[in-house]
């Protein structure tokens, strides 16, 4: 009995100095120095509970959407030493930095963490009844995105259900929301697109319709309204895989309900571990290091881990079947078009 | 109409309304003894040296967020940087609330502390101060807040009339309920004659937040859609009729839902449910404590459970309805700090915890955290669908939402109103600290709703004490002014009303059970008809001709029964000395409310409360 005790005493210290060591490198780019210097961590919001490992720490400064990191990055000093995010949001911030005339910063990215990717959630009986209304049975984002606010009647639901309801997770804001939207115009396109092809009269007039037929959900994730009113706000939606799968894992019950399905083309949400500045840069390794661990945890598909086991059969393409950054912000830009017409 | 005025005139239809519901509180404690929590004595006392969050939540949820309190700030969890975190919630309608919050909170001393959180019962009052805000060239106060729990409006329905209709198997909306108010053979159409007419009770939508999202669900649903709804819609000749015939089916309005919950209660208890109301626009919390047996969903000290012979169902209208989602705000105010925001955030975490949220459960409300499984309470047994509703409807722009409001003033039932003043001698004595009479004061308040009357509203008065016209004269009543459009004879009624004063005894039952059959005589089945009686004391009248037994007998006698001609005593009782008890059991014989204002300089908001029935 005393030895087990004096055995937990001995961990709980070990702890607390390698908690205490690793917070020190971490503030201070692993010279071994108590220097002053304080790394400013940024994550993305779609990451907030891998992160929040590291906020026991203190080191984590803000959780917030892509876009605002984005936003950041348009002023000379966008107070980010290390943002962990997802392809190609540096390269989206890079270029919003080049619009302003801004300096290049010096940066050094981790390799890719993990990858998630885009999912289908949706209501299991919708999905039931909406897969063989689809052209040769095969359920499409082309295929929710015309029937979007269409009377379930029509198309083989129930009556009671109302129309077709569809939410995406703020496109012009979040990852999740513009990955999936990626995704929905890879479908629509039969594959990647450019720039140019957001041009197209017929694709601009079918998501005008979609965008007038999505539904907002009060500020809350399309998925956690989901769970909460089951399908009155929402019945489809895209999620990422590592953000839908705590989030059904925790509501069992009500998660019931709810079907993932991975369509085609594949989309994936990469992770990586961006350092600006000599001290972010110092700080990368570390910083992914520590993360790892919590995205397997999570549901996200590291390089050594398994595929989490709700979705093993889930395909991950080679790469993340994103178009160019260019035209993922051409893509944010004409949503925010359409969504506000 | 400019944006601001625009928003001026939503705030000042809703808010100033639910500032009248903090006043009407004491109907409700007419009826149920009081909220337990005040009785209690409970409210936290803050010690002095903590970080203190105070919140204004409304009504519904005061007892749940102050147990879930008192539980957090005696936990080790309560503390921001080592200094001990203490939250404090106080009962604030949610339109009162958003009126102070856009106009800064300006005193503390009437209105309690400024608020680091606030709770309304829903989302669309954050939205609508900050447009409020925004008009002024303000900064939002609010961010989107996150779902507390959840209810969603229904029309509750006596379960045989609902069966009549098809439920459960058949989807059921507005759309059938417009058809039973058009139809001339009422529950006859569905092989009930004995049920009578099709009797709707809805509250007024500026007045109470269920009332409003009966009226923008009922107008979505004659509009077919789901979402967007627009002044075009608004202005649709089709839309009109829809809104105008289901508005001819209702009881009265009034500006809380307990009233109907109440009277319906009273009625099952004797065997009339299904005379009383058809259906009930309600938020699906206060359908289950209905069917629990605790109608006002307030259980008294003592108070017992007694459940109804015959239970109300949900009916999730079909073309959609709307959550209240009671979220929580933490404000970005500038009387708030950032260590108070952290210790909002600490609560906000608490009250999302799981076993608490299991709480939020058995007050009958869905939790706002998907973690917790939607049970017990919300099962069919109680007659709720935990499945339901399968459409929500979006909240309209408040510009759209101002013109409902205001097509919806000359869509409603109109109203046939005798306004009974007591002008016995005590109605001389001071009304409180100030110089004005009790009397005055009750002119004043009475002068000032008639302007919440609609031109062809018909309103009459009559005043009543012993002796009117003279000593020995035998003469309890005169009619001053005869009941007629409103319209022709406002500033005739003002007139009579400022030169009232004070005579001498209290023929309360005489002077009711007359004013009663008054009504009923000249009743007119498209109209709200009834009595609004105002009395500062009890019955004072030794020649008179009923007793309480022989005035009950003669109002619930013309009040039961399927051919009725309901005519509804609306009581008020003014001033500390009148009898409340007596004057409850002349509303309850008639399917009416009463109202406490015992304290005489709430005669105005109590007044406005009355008038919201009509």
């Amino acid at each position: 009995m005393l030895l087990r005790r004096l055995l937990a005493v001995l961990v709980a210290v070990g702890l607390v100095l390698a908690a205490a060591l690793i917070r020190e490198r971490l503030f201070s780019g692993d010279t071994g120095t108590a220097t002053a210097e304080q790394v400013r961590v940024v994550c993305v919001e779609e990451l907030a509970s891998v992160c929040d490992t590291l906020r026991t720490q203190d080191s984590v400064d803000a959780i917030e959407d892509a876009a605002t990191t984005v936003e950041r990055f348009a002023l000379p000093d966008p107070g980010v030493d290390v943002w962990i995010t997802f392809d190609p949001w540096p390269e989206l911030a890079a270029a919003a930095r080049a619009r302003q005339g801004l300096p290049e910063l010096d940066s050094m990215s981790s390799d890719v963490l993990a990858r998630s990717p885009v999912l289908l959630a949706a209501r299991a009986d919708r999905l039931a009844a909406l897969e063989p209304a689809c052209p040769g049975g095969e359920l499409t984002w082309r295929c929710i995105g015309d029937r979007a606010g269409a009377p379930w009647e029509d198309i083989g639901g129930q009556a009671a259900w109302g129309d077709v309801k569809v939410s995406f997770n703020r496109p012009a804001v979040t990852a999740e929301g513009l990955l999936t939207l990626a995704q929905v115009t890879s479908g629509y396109f039969d594959g990647s697109f450019t720039s140019r092809s957001l041009e197209a009269p017929d694709y601009f007039a079918w998501l005008s319709d979609l965008a007038g037929e999505v539904g907002g959900t009060g500020g809350q994730a399309p998925l956690e309204r989901m769970l909460l009113t089951g399908g009155a706000d929402v019945e489809f939606t895209g999620v990422l895989e590592g953000t839908a799968l705590p989030l059904l894992r925790s509501a069992p019950q009500r998660g019931e309900q709810i079907e993932l399905r991975a369509l085609d083309p594949g989309v994936t949400a990469d992770v990586r571990v961006i350092g600006y500045g000599e001290a972010g840069q110092r700080a990368v390794a570390d910083v992914a290091e520590r993360l790892t661990a919590p995205l397997a945890d999570a549901g996200w598909r590291t390089a050594d881990g398994p595929a989490p086991s709700e979705l093993e059969d889930a395909a991950v393409p080679d790469d993340n079947g994103l178009p160019s950054s260019a035209a993922l912000e051409g893509l944010r830009q004409t949503w925010i078009e359409v969504a506000r017409g | 109409m400019d944006s601001r005025s625009t928003a001026r005139r939503i705030t000042g239809l809703l808010v100033a309304a639910c500032v009248v519901l903090a006043g009407c509180s004491a109907a409700r404690d007419l009826v149920t003894g009081g909220d337990e929590a005040t009785q209690d004595g409970a409210a936290p006392v803050d010690p002095g040296n903590c970080i203190t969050v105070d919140m204004a939540v409304s009504s519904e949820k005061i007892d749940l967020l102050t147990d879930l309190a008192r539980e957090f700030n005696a936990s080790d969890g309560a503390t921001v940087d080592g200094t001990c975190v203490f939250v404090r919630p106080a009962s604030k309608a949610s339109g009162a609330a958003m009126q102070l919050l856009a106009d800064g909170w300006p005193d503390e001393g009437v209105e309690g502390p400024r608020p680091v959180i606030w709770s309304p019962a829903s989302g669309a009052w954050g939205a609508i101060l900050n447009q409020l805000r925004g008009a002024a060239g303000e900064p939002d106060m609010v961010g989107e807040g996150r779902p507390f729990m959840l209810t969603p409006l229904v029309i509750a329905m006596p379960e045989p009339m609902a069966t009549a209709l098809g439920y459960p198997d058949t989807p059921i909306g507005w759309s059938d309920i417009l058809e039973l108010a058009r139809s001339d053979e009422g529950w006859g159409a569905y092989g009930h004659p004995e049920w009578g007419p099709f009797r709707l009770g809805k509250t007024n939508p500026n007045f109470s937040t269920s009332g409003l999202s009966a009226l923008i669900a009922q107008t979505y649903a004659a509009t077919g859609s789901t979402d967007e709804l627009t002044a075009e819609d608004l202005a649709r000749a089709d839309v009109n009729r829809f809104a105008t015939d289901i508005e001819s089916a209702v009881v009265h309005y009034g500006d809380t839902t307990l009233t109907f919950l109440n009277n319906l209660a009273r009625n099952d208890a004797r065997g009339t449910a299904l005379t009383y109301a058809s259906a009930v626009a309600v938020e699906e919390v206060s359908l289950i404590n209905y069917n629990r047996g605790n109608p006002d969903g307030v259980l008294a000290p003592g108070e017992e459970l007694i459940e109804p012979k015959v239970p109300l169902v949900a009916i999730y209208p079909k073309e959609g309805t709307l959550f209240s989602d009671n979220p929580f705000f933490v404000l970005d105010a500038d009387w708030v700090t950032p260590e108070q925001k952290a210790a909002a955030a600490l609560f906000e975490d608490f009250v999302q915890q799981p076993e608490n949220q299991r709480r939020v459960l058995e007050f009958g409300f869905r939790p706002g955290n998907p973690q917790v499984a939607i049970g017990a309470p919300i099962t069919p047994e109680l007659g709720v669908d935990p499945e339901q509703p399968q459409t929500t409807l979006d909240v309209p722009d408040p510009a759209v939402l101002v013109e409902l409001l205001e097509r919806w003033d000359t869509q409603r039932k109109s109203a046939r109103v005798l306004m009974v003043l007591d002008v016995s001698g005590s109605m001389g004595d001071p009304a409180g600290a100030g110089d004005a009479t009790k009397l005055e004061l009750a002119v004043e308040a009475a002068s000032a709703s008639l302007d919440q009357f609609q031109d062809r509203d018909e309103v009459g008065l009559r005043i009543f004490s012993t002796d009117l016209e003279g000593p020995g004269s035998q003469t309890d009543q005169l009619d001053l002014v005869a009941v007629a459009p409103i319209g022709e004879q406002r500033d005739q009624l003002r007139s009579r009303l400022d030169g009232l004063t004070p005579i001498l005894g209290t023929p309360l039952y005489d002077v009711t059970a007359d004013s009663y059959e008054k009504m009923v005589s000249e009743y007119d089945p498209e109209r709200i008809n009834a009595v609004v009686l105002l009395t500062d004391g009890r019955n004072d009248d030794p020649d008179g001709s009923f007793d309480l037994a022989g005035l009950l007998d003669s109002l619930a006698a013309g009040s039961e029964g399927r051919q009725t001609q309901p005519v509804r005593v609306f009581p008020i009782a003014y001033g500390g000395d009148a009898d409340l008890a007596t004057l409850q059991r002349i509303a309850d014989a008639t399917n009416a409310a009463a109202y406490d204002a015992s304290d005489p300089g709430s005669i105005r908001k109590v007044f406005d409360a009355v008038i919201s029935n009509f």
